[in-house]
């Protein structure tokens, strides 16, 4: 018979924490992803449209479309940010196609309520001269800097956002950085 | 084999960099400026917004609820489907199993010997003409001499005879009372013209048989039987069919003598048209006979083999239904079964209808949301 074995010497107190039961597929906590994403949503859904006033819509139809299906979201098949930028790509997909029946989007204005506010000349300038190279992306490769620079989005989140690996994401998003950077050197 | 998915590790030492400068880890020049260029929300729209959510949309939620249920079983619609219609499958195939045993009709067993003379017509056509042995101690005689032999002044009515018998067994004993039928019918000199015999452990077990029996052997026969088992019932019956026959065999007399008569002009006639005259009367002649000679064989063969018709019935079988008596737990659990029999049936046949059209649907789905994803794509590429 084997003696009980004391693990523990000199233990005074004990305390007992109620360890939370874990789930398969966890619910979806909807208030607290609106909250933690609303504004990168936004920021997301303006920067990819250029149009602060068509993003508010979008933004909107994007929530409440998640809102619908939040009982459809798979804790298993990505993280609930992922889950609701798609749908946010997705509403912005939208809005473009739409757009693009009306006019062609190159020929959007770019949306001047969307810069922030200038309080330096230098900073103004270069400001400036971003913009304009944000503006001569390509819709793809902005789409991939508002989902990196406005959105947050880690590599991972952005794989998933767009339905490729997460490598591919990167050297995605690798591409695009270079351009908006050889577009921010180019520009006078 | 599947590519490894590797980064470029110059690729993934720049996003990291960009990483760390977007956590304000590191300076990077544009990463700030881009920043610098993030759209803030307007507070206006942000409090409407934070309104709408507190409110669930209207109720928006709860009205998609169903729709969001069947969003969800959709995905495992294909297992589910699949699943079912091998339960579905399944169940008939035990319960089919389960309900009895295989028919068998005939069976090399039961089925007439060529020693008997049983032939494929006689088991096809149960009226055919029985093959006539000298066991079954009928001689043949040719018709011609039939009003001398046949049907001789004084000789015995022809009457022709049927009986029908049904015998119960208990289900287990059903292939040996089988047996003693074909036995008890070769013993008497008569022939098995068809049977049918299911095996089964349940009540369904059963035979019939038609059988052909010499009619003078016809109460030897019935007695033989009626000891193979419980006899439920015993019908006979009989039909003088004398005037018939007599009918018939005058009709071929007088035809057998016309043709005498022809014959004998045919041998005096000197002229070419009297030739051809009494030839085509002649060729009438034996078309009459012809079917004077087969009426004849027919009544002979009903008069001569009396048809005996014998079912052999499981003990308990039909007694909850046509036979009466009462309704057991053995009946109703049989009844169960063939009601699930029926279900599971016309479920298949749903399922064969449904299932098809199942997957073309979700073919046409697949590939709609397919052609929607492409298209929000198409707009990034050609925007």
């Amino acid at each position: 018979m084997n003696p009980r074995v004391r693990r523990s010497v000199g233990v005074t107190e004990t305390l007992a924490v109620a360890v939370p039961a874990q789930s398969a597929s966890p619910a979806l906590d909807f208030d607290a992803l609106y909250r933690d994403s609303r504004d990168d949503v936004f920021a997301y859904v303006a920067g990819l449209l250029r149009d602060r006033s068509a993003a508010e819509d979008v933004c909107a139809a994007a929530f409440e479309r998640a809102y619908r299906r939040r009982r459809s979201f798979d804790a298993r098949r990505g993280e609930p940010r992922a889950w609701l930028f798609g749908i946010a790509r997705n509403a912005a997909l939208d809005e473009l196609r739409r757009r693009r029946r009306r006019a062609s989007l190159a020929g959007d204005v770019p949306d001047v309520d969307a810069v922030g506010a200038e309080d330096a000349v230098e900073g103004a300038l270069r400001r400036g001269v971003v913009r304009a190279a944000l503006a001569g992306l390509e819709p793809r490769d902005r789409d991939l800097v508002a989902l990196k620079f406005f959105a947050g989005l880690s590599n991972r989140e952005i794989a998933r956002v767009l339905g490729v690996s997460e490598s591919n994401a990167g050297t995605m998003l690798h591409r695009a950085v270079q351009r908006l950077r050889r577009a921010c050197d180019a520009t006078p | 084999m599947r590519r490894r998915d590797v980064m470029d590790p110059e690729v993934e030492r720049e996003l990291a960099a960009l990483d760390a400068a977007l956590a304000g880890e590191t300076v990077d020049e544009l990463v700030r400026a881009v920043r610098a260029q993030r759209p803030e929300i307007r507070q206006e729209f942000a409090r409407e917004l934070d309104a709408r959510v507190e409110a669930g949309f209207g109720g928006a939620g709860r009205g998609r609820r169903r729709l969001s249920v069947v969003r969800v079983s959709r995905r495992t619609l294909m297992p589910a489907l699949g699943a079912a219609a091998s339960l579905l499958a399944a169940l008939v195939v035990v319960a089919s199993l389960s309900s009895g045993g295989e028919e068998m009709q005939p069976s090399p067993q039961n089925a007439p010997s060529p020693a008997r003379g049983g032939t494929a017509e006689s088991l096809a056509e149960p009226s055919a003409k029985p093959p006539v042995t000298p066991e079954a101690g009928d001689r043949v005689v040719p018709e011609e001499t039939l009003s001398a032999t046949g049907v001789a002044p004084g000789a015995a009515r022809r009457v022709e005879r049927q009986a029908s018998l049904v015998l119960t067994a208990p289900a287990g004993e059903v292939p040996e009372v089988s047996d003693g039928v074909i036995r008890a019918t070769d013993e008497v000199g008569g022939i098995v013209a068809s049977s049918s015999v299911s095996t089964g452990d349940d009540g369904r077990a059963g035979a019939s048989f038609q059988l052909r029996v010499p009619t003078r052997r016809l109460d030897d026969a019935l007695a033989r039987l009626s000891k193979l088992g419980h006899v439920r019932s015993r019908t006979q019956s009989s039909q003088d069919v004398t005037g018939t026959f007599v009918s018939a065999r005058e009709r071929l007399d007088e035809s057998l003598a016309e043709r005498k008569g022809l014959l004998r002009q045919l041998a005096a006639a000197d002229t070419r048209n009297e030739t051809a005259s009494i030839r085509e009367r002649l060729r009438i002649v034996r078309a009459e006979i012809s079917s004077a000679r087969a009426s004849l064989r027919r009544l002979r063969i009903r008069t001569d083999y009396s048809v005996v018709g014998v079912n052999v019935v499981a003990e308990g079988e039909g007694d909850g239904g046509a036979g009466g008596g009462n309704w057991t737990p053995r009946d109703a659990v049989r009844d169960a079964v063939r009601v699930l029999e029926v279900f599971a049936g016309a479920a298949v046949v749903s399922l064969a209808v449904l299932l098809p059209l199942g997957l073309l649907g979700l073919a046409a789905a697949a590939g709609a949301r397919q052609a929607r994803r492409r298209g929000r794509e198409r707009a990034l590429s050609t925007g």
